[in-house]
């Protein structure tokens, strides 16, 4: 008792308490209070909230959305108190309008009540200017944009405005920024919260007094009878009746707030609509727009709904010709002062119905001016409302990115989210595309199905480039690659290439047109050849293909007429016995062509089959061919191919005359010009092939567009490169002008990793690379080139590549398909899907290192081969260095051996020449010897002539002797004769005279001999003689050959000096 | 609650006597209930804001790889413990969290461990040194840890030198350390309850 005592004592709680519990309420109806009891309660609210909020709320302009941010989506119920707190507000506003309306309208305002009624006023407008300045506090776009218009009227007042200006926004500058945000702090909470509290105070005390006043003194006749009636009424305990009735509107006033709060998620249908990537806080309580971007325009920024009635008038036609400045700052504080003057004016009882009357009026043009401003925004009969959504939509797209991007892993940078936002390929990427692409791209959907929901578009009015929406997709790129729809206005149809550029006419005309061309063939002979393109398409297709279904009828009529049930039906037709009717032979072709023909079919539709028969041609084309080829085949062809061997030859030797129609190569013979597809047989099966190809391209394209870069050659294939996508652009001769694979060319632009995204940086920042469009660009800008001016930084070429390629952090779903969601989810899904591509980076890293170190061990291979073969060529100089080096010893040796040669030469012909003198001196011996011999000779031969004479005379004499004797003899022959006979007589004379005769010619041969023997001496002397002169010649030739060996051995020895000379140099060397 | 007043009121609703009593009371708990109900709702979504730090959980406890095995030597070296750090709304990368101690420790048996330490002070905080300083034991110069705050010198495996007259209840905090198949070195960083015998993670 004693603490209770001591406790009343110090505090008076004990008294307060009793007070409190005994507290009495003013009489009178209930109804006339709620109102005011709901204020206060209201008030308390948003106190109450306020500091909450407060306590988590960072005034700058980096950091003020990002804290609301984090107090409706990341703090527990933070969604709640912010929503509480905003809808209170506007409740508040709402309900104390309506009291000073309702005060005028009962008479309430007049005395004693003035007081009441100017405090409510104030109260009122207290609220209004709270409500304009925590409008701006989140820094969200909606209240940024309202705040800032309404502000900046500040500047229209004459003489202070720009002053009174910068006072409220914080700086010279006419740019909201951080001092504005702690100013509208500072004016939000003290002075229009604190002031709202004391004239709160004021209002009850006023309130007080005016009863008391009423109840003391009954003289006031002009007060409206209820209240009158209430001031009479005796006041009763509050806590009963009174105390429900209090509670009961508290809970009512609240039960409007939340409703309020919850409007957003009010049924399951909005509940359901909810976009899956944002979280369920998004849908609760006080909308966040996005964070304040100064550069867009927002065109949906609108006062709060407390102003749409100013709004309305500011935009009357009056004041845009006598000047805003009436509109704010004349007319609203005249309706002001006007309501203030009510309680003078409505004293008198004339003067109290004006003011009925005109606030009446007054409440009329507000609830009309604001709903024709409602109606203006949201009719859709009305002009603006079509840039008002579209500036909501828009809003809201950012707004909701801003979320997104906000629990993305990355979070919310020190800079700001702002900063986010700006480096957003998918919000940007539009603002970039309409800045910078739009005056010459679209950028809309080409059909209904290609629409995605990913992507605003953006229409140019009058395109001249490629309509650029989907540009990475397949679907896109086989517009450029389909003759139909490639000069249509979504593709090259608006640009200056639509008729003549070099891709048109290449597809029109070469790709799927045709016409004969005149080519040489390997002998250079003129070879006629249809052709789909001058560059050889049909050629190739009609020259593989032909060929293939050669090899393919070849094969199968091998099997064919092996089987013995085709070979009996083939005996039968042949009917070599010639016992087999007629009919009957026909009727075997019949059946066998059939079955052929049957069997060919087959052949051909098998898709594995065909594939597998020329792996250069794409599968649907060669199907188209083989279909061709059948076609062209009638029963007499199959019979001829049947039964003669040569059938299948000429097929081939014929250029495939029979693939094409007779009657059209026939046409055209003398025509150059290209044939009108429609004129060509079987060219639509052709064309379908040939569209099936490019169909494939785009799609090979389309696979291009993922990477992050060309791919690799690894393995000695190009990575993850399907296998027949540099045969299917070499078929369709794509190649001719661009790059490919292990195919470079600048004709046209790059088609590795095309429209992927750092082929369009690239692409975008130079178009003009040779690599691109070269010299040929129309005219594109160059956005960031490497030297010259950019119009663009690398970072939103970057971003623009990104949104052109669709690459842009995706939110993950949210489970949000409740009231409430689940607290937290946002940032866990997030962090869920950061794991996910963690793990996933991770493998594709293991993969990229794994693929590098494989492409480094093969370069390293590549490398080691070079050096290796590098080694070889510097062995190879080396050995040849040496081989030099070994010649020039060589030479050196032989230099020196020549030398020493010369010198043996030198010493040999001295040698020689000392040998040829003593030789000569020989010879000249020799010869004087032979002239002695000669002489010698002569004397024997004159000796021997002498003896020759001596003979002769023997002879004579011997002769003269044997004359004697023979003389004697024919004495006594003469006398045998005569003592013999006559007859013996003749013959001796004849004996005789042969004696005689035998005689004179031994005679004359030993004369003669004797004479030839005297001449043959006489001769050899002459010849001694002459063998004399020639001895001396001979010596006289030698003397001077000796003089010559004698120079010949001067010049040796010079050469040897010389030689000696280049010796002594050579190795000097 | 309610106690009957002097002045009799007139109410709508008012009654007489002990049921007037039992009726005011119940339309007054009634009302209280509801106004109550009405602030409750801010009241609670509030506390619970304001009380989510309670509900959060730190970078502590964390694992960071800080070297390899063998880039680790028996003297002990600082390093820096990095981490995206998340300040209220803000995210920053790289930041600084902490600074721990981390040496090689080749047992008996020749296997080599790593042996990590809080650089805090386990006293007041300080930033615990290594280097040369006194040996309070000794008064030879060594090579120790010590804190420049108030004078406290460790072993190199953190045990207080003086454990009688350290200002420190306790040794250095040491950390967990992980090392991996291919040598490389992992602490589990945390911080620790300052001035406590025990050892408590914060
Ligand atoms: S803080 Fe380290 S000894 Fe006191």
């Amino acid at each position: 008792m004693n603490f209770v005592k001591w406790l009343d004592e110090r505090t008076g709680l004990v008294a307060a308490y009793s007070k409190f519990v005994n507290m009495q309420a003013p009489g009178g109806r209930f109804c006339c209070r709620a109102i005011p009891v709901s204020l206060v309660f209201l008030f308390i609210l948003q106190a109450l909230t306020g500091i909450f909020l407060w306590a988590f709320y960072s005034p700058s302009a980096t950091s003020a959305w990002e804290s609301v941010f984090y107090i409706q989506y990341v703090l527990p119920f933070g969604w709640l108190v912010r929503g509480i707190h905003h809808y209170s507000a506007q409740v508040f506003v709402a309900l104390s309008g309506l009291y000073v309306f309702f005060l005028i309208i009962h008479g309430a305002y007049r005395r004693p009540r003035e007081f009441v009624y100017w405090s409510a006023l104030v109260m009122f407008l207290l609220s209004l200017c709270s409500c304009l300045t925590g409008d701006l506090l989140p820094w969200s776009l909606s209240g940024y944009f309202a705040t800032f218009t309404r502000v900046a009227f500040l500047q229209l007042i004459p003489g202070i405005g720009v002053k009174l200006y910068q006072l409220v926004v914080g700086g010279p500058d006419p740019q909201f920024g951080s001092l504005t945000l702690t100013r509208f702090l500072f004016l939000h909470v003290c002075v229009f919260g604190g002031g709202g509290f004391v004239t709160l105070c004021l209002w009850k005390y006023f309130d007080f007094r005016s009863r008391k006043i009423l109840r003391n003194e009954a003289r006031f006749d002009n007060v409206h009878k209820c209240c009158l009636a209430c001031a009479n009424k005796k006041t009763k305990p509050f806590w009963a009746c009174d105390a429900f009735l209090v509670g009961l509107t508290c809970v009512v006033t609240m039960a409007i707030v939340l409703g309020l709060v919850f409007q957003r998620s009010c049924c399951s249908e909005k509940i359901a609509a909810r976009d899956p990537s944002l979280p369920a806080e998004a849908y609760l309580g006080a909308e966040l727009t996005g964070p304040v971007d100064v550069s867009t325009s927002f065109d949906a920024a609108r006062p709060e709904w407390s102003f749409r009635g100013l709004y309305t008038m500011s935009k009357l036609p009056i004041f845009s010709k006598i000047g805003m400045v009436y509109a704010i700052f004349v007319v609203p504080p005249i309706l002001v002062l006007l309501f203030f003057l009510a309680p003078i004016i409505g004293r008198s009882k004339f003067g109290h119905v004006v003011c009925v009357v005109a606030t009446l009026a007054f409440a009329v043009v507000v609830v009309d001016f604001s709903y024709k401003s409602y109606y203006e925004d949201y009719s859709p009969k009305s002009d603006h409302s079509a840039s008002f959504k579209a500036g909501m939509a828009e809003a809201e797209r950012a707004a909701n990115r801003a979320v997104e991007l906000a629990f993305a892993p990355a979070g919310i940078p020190k800079t700001g989210a702002l900063t986010l936002l700006k480096d957003d390929p998918y919000l940007q990427g539009p603002a970039l595309f309409n800045q910078h692409c739009a005056s010459c791209h679209n950028f809309k959907a080409q059909s209904e199905e290609l629409r995605s929901s990913d992507y605003v578009e953006i229409e140019c009015s009058e395109p001249t480039a490629p309509n650029l929406y989907g540009a990475h997709s397949a679907e896109w790129i086989r517009g450029f690659t389909n003759e139909n729809t490639l000069a249509d206005v979504d593709c090259f149809g608006a640009t200056a290439f639509a008729t003549d550029g070099s891709m048109i006419k290449f597809m029109k005309d070469n790709v799927f047109g045709g016409k004969i061309v005149v080519d040489k063939d390997d002998d250079g002979n003129d070879v006629q050849k249809f052709m789909l393109s001058p560059s050889g398409l049909i050629g190739k297709v009609i020259d593989v293909d032909g060929s293939a279904a050669v090899d393919v009828l070849e094969s199968v009529f091998e099997d064919f007429c092996g089987e013995e049930e085709n070979l009996e039906l083939i005996n039968t037709i042949l009917n070599e016995d010639g016992d087999v009717e007629e009919a009957a032979v026909d009727q075997a072709k019949v059946q066998l062509i059939a079955k052929l023909k049957e069997l060919l079919a087959a052949k051909f539709a098998d898709e594995e089959f065909v594939a597998e028969l020329d792996p250069q041609v794409p599968a649907p084309l060669l199907a188209a061919l083989q279909s061709t080829l059948m076609k062209t085949l009638d029963d007499g062809a199959y019979q001829d191919l049947l039964f003669d061997e040569t059938a299948l030859e000429s097929i081939r030797d014929e250029d495939y005359e029979d693939f094409i129609s007779e009657e059209y190569l026939a046409r055209l013979n003398g025509n150059e010009e290209p044939i009108p597809l429609d004129e060509l047989q079987y060219i639509d099966e052709l064309r379908d092939g040939v569209r099936a190809a490019c169909d494939g391209v785009a799609e090979i394209l389309a696979e291009e567009a993922k990477l992050d870069a060309p791919r690799p050659f690894v393995d000695g294939a190009y990575l993850g490169l399907a296998p027949n996508a540099i045969s299917d652009l070499d078929f369709l001769n794509c190649t001719n002008c661009h790059s490919f694979y292990g195919t470079e060319n600048d004709h046209a632009c790059d088609l590795r990793a095309y429209m992927s995204r750092n082929w369009l940086v690239e692409f975008i920042s130079d178009p003009t690379l040779p690599k691109f469009y070269g010299a040929k660009n129309d005219r594109m800008p160059s956005y960031h080139p490497a030297e010259g001016d950019a119009l663009m930084t690398q970072k939103e070429v970057e971003a623009l590549a990104d949104w052109l390629s669709g690459k842009w952090y995706r939110a993950p779903e949210v489970a949000n398909k409740t009231l409430l969601g689940e607290p937290g989810a946002a940032k866990a899904a997030s962090v869920a899907q950061e794991e996910l591509r963690q793990q996933e980076e991770a493998v594709a890293l293991a993969e990229r290192l794994e693929l590098d170190a494989k492409i480094a061990r093969q370069t390293a291979e590549r490398l080691e081969a070079e050096a290796k073969a590098a080694q070889a060529k510097e062995e190879k100089i080396k050995k040849a260095e040496e081989e030099k080096a070994k010649k020039e010893a060589e030479e050196k040796a032989k230099l020196q051996k020549d030398l020493a040669d010369a010198q043996a030469a030198l010493k040999k012909t001295t040698e020689a020449a000392s040998n040829a003198a003593t030789e000569a001196s020989e010879t000249l011996q020799a010869t004087q010897k032979e002239r002695d011999a000669a002489l010698q000779e002569l004397k024997t031969l004159k000796s021997d002539l002498d003896k020759v004479s001596s003979d002769a005379a023997d002879v004579q004499k011997t002769m003269e002797s044997e004359k004697q004797a023979i003389e004697q003899n024919v004495s006594q022959l003469k006398k045998q004769i005569a003592d013999q006979s006559a007859a013996h007589k003749a013959e001796l004379e004849k004996s005789v005279a042969d004696l005689n005769e035998s005689h004179r010619q031994a005679m004359q041969l030993q004369k003669e001999a004797a004479e030839q023997r005297l001449a043959a001496v006489q001769n050899d002397a002459q010849t001694a003689r002459d063998a004399e002169a020639a001895a001396l010649k001979r010596e006289q030739d030698l003397k001077t050959a000796l003089q010559r060996s004698q120079s010949t051995i001067d010049q040796l020895n010079a050469r040897i000096a010389e030689l000696e000379a280049e010796i002594s140099k050579a190795s000097e060397q | 609650m309610s106690k009957s007043s002097p002045q009799e009121a007139k109410c709508c609703c008012a009654d007489v006597g002990d049921a007037q009593g039992r009726r005011s009371f119940c339309l007054s708990a009634l009302g209280l209930g509801m106004g109550a109900a009405a602030l409750a709702t801010p009241i609670y979504a509030g506390a619970r804001m304001a009380l989510y730090p309670w509900s959060q959980v730190g970078l502590a406890g964390k694992e960071y790889q800080l070297s390899t095995l063998d880039a680790l030597s028996e003297t002990p070296r600082q390093f820096v413990i990095t981490d995206n750090v998340t300040d209220a709304w803000s995210t920053e990368p790289n930041q600084t969290i902490g600074v721990v101690y981390l040496r090689k420790v080749v047992n008996e048996d020749g296997s080599v461990a790593a042996v990590a330490f809080q650089s805090v002070c386990p006293h007041a905080g300080c930033r615990v040194k290594f280097g040369s300083t006194k040996n309070p034991a000794t008064g030879e110069n060594e090579e120790l840890f010590f804190c420049p705050c108030h004078g406290d010198v460790f072993y190199l495996d953190g045990e207080r030198v003086l454990p009688e007259e350290s200002k420190s209840a306790r040794s250095m905090d040491s950390l967990e350390t992980r090392v991996d198949e291919s040598g490389r070195v992992f602490v589990k960083f945390q911080n620790f309850q300052l001035g406590t015998a025990e050892k408590k993670p914060v």
